[in-house]
């Protein structure tokens, strides 16, 4: 059932990848091969140390989008998972914004998903307590309100 | 009736040029993120100034620093006291003067670049933010206290293009549940805009871009 749902957003013109981490970091579902998946490990990382200290300030991160000149990275963060997508079309984003709404619905009602979920769910503020930080990353994380 | 707008669609220096030669009296009244400012013009000439705690001259130094406030002016209404006895023109070109020096100054540099993003519609707040997350500029006093964890997203934000093979993104968006943010990275700093939520993200960046390309 996942993988079928993600296929709904790899089908929008020009995704590139789609894959769902649990905020542990570790992918569940994967779409596309664009980037190794130590990659998309890591970019999950990055990612959920973004959100936690936003979370850290009061504030609660609901999505994310990177621009580049042809490259597009959305996240999509939910209650213990956020969903990575890449695509080469900014044209696209705004179906692809309306799709992960959708997609994180429906995740939310699919038990398969649910129980990989429950095994894998982690306490965000661990990704600002654990982890390879070097001394600008430890700097900052030390001033978070 | 009274003449009503927002400093973001006509220049302070304009309004004041504007009543001075019009010989008017009046008062012009600013609000500015809660703060109110009072220019007051008596038959042409800029007679009274307060912006709170400054009075006279220094008060109006520094409203014709704001770039954005909503404001009114009042047709007949006298000055409740004479502080300033500086021609115009002398006032105004002495103010000018003031912002260009302040210009050159680090911390003031980006004031040409505030003015430019404020024509943008949406745009709410801006400040820059060093990879330290220390503010070094911004276009109002009451910034949200989140500059460490920008320049944290800012900067995992570098990683995540390394980990593509990119470089730094362009812009970074966040959709947070209070706040809309934009992140542009200017080599080692990131200027930060905080922006309506309902904007589109499709037709404020294009003009993001433009603003930034004529620095």
């Amino acid at each position: 059932m996942p993988e079928r749902i993600l296929k709904e957003i790899q089908n929008i013109e020009t995704v590139e990848l789609v894959a769902i981490c649990s905020f542990k970091g570790e992918i569940g579902f994967k779409s596309g091969n664009m980037i190794p998946d130590a990659d998309i490990g890591r970019i999950a990382v990055y990612l959920l140390r973004i959100y936690a200290a936003q979370k850290a300030q009061g504030n609660k991160l609901i999505s994310m989008e990177l621009f580049w000149n042809n490259h597009f990275l959305t996240a999509r963060f939910a209650d213990g998972f956020l969903i990575i997508t890449i695509c080469s079309s900014i044209e696209v984003l705004a179906l692809l914004r309306i799709t992960l709404n959708v997609t994180v619905a429906n995740l939310l009602e699919n038990k398969h998903f649910l129980k990989w979920l429950k095994k894998h769910s982690q306490d965000v503020n661990k990704h600002l307590r654990r982890g390879n930080f070097d001394d600008l990353e430890i700097s900052l994380i030390s001033r978070l309100g | 009736m009274a003449l009503v707008g927002n400093l973001k669609d006509i220049k302070l220096a304009n309004l004041v040029q504007l009543n001075c030669m019009e010989h008017n009296t009046a008062k012009l009244t600013i609000e500015h993120n809660g703060k109110y400012g009072f220019i007051y013009f008596e038959k042409g000439q800029v007679v009274h100034a307060e912006y709170d705690p400054f009075i006279g001259e220094q008060a109006f130094y520094r409203l014709l620093q704001l770039l954005s406030g909503n404001f009114k002016v009042e047709s007949g209404i006298r000055a409740p006291a004479k502080t300033i006895s500086t021609n115009w023109n002398n006032l105004l070109l002495e103010g000018l003067h003031r912002i260009d020096d302040e210009d050159q100054d680090s911390g003031k540099k980006y004031v040409r670049l505030f003015e430019r993003l404020y024509t943008i519609k949406g745009v709410k707040r801006i400040y820059v933010i060093d990879s330290a997350g220390q503010v070094i500029a911004k276009s109002t006093e009451d910034l949200p206290n989140s500059q460490f964890a920008l320049a944290l997203a800012s900067y995992e934000a570098d990683k995540i293009g390394d980990a593509i093979h990119l470089k730094s993104p362009q812009f970074v968006s966040m959709n947070l549940n209070n706040a809309n943010i934009i992140l542009v990275k200017q080599k080692d700093k990131t200027l930060v805009l905080d922006v309506e939520k309902k904007t589109r993200l499709d037709l404020i960046l294009p003009l993001i871009k433009k603003a930034l390309s004529s620095q």
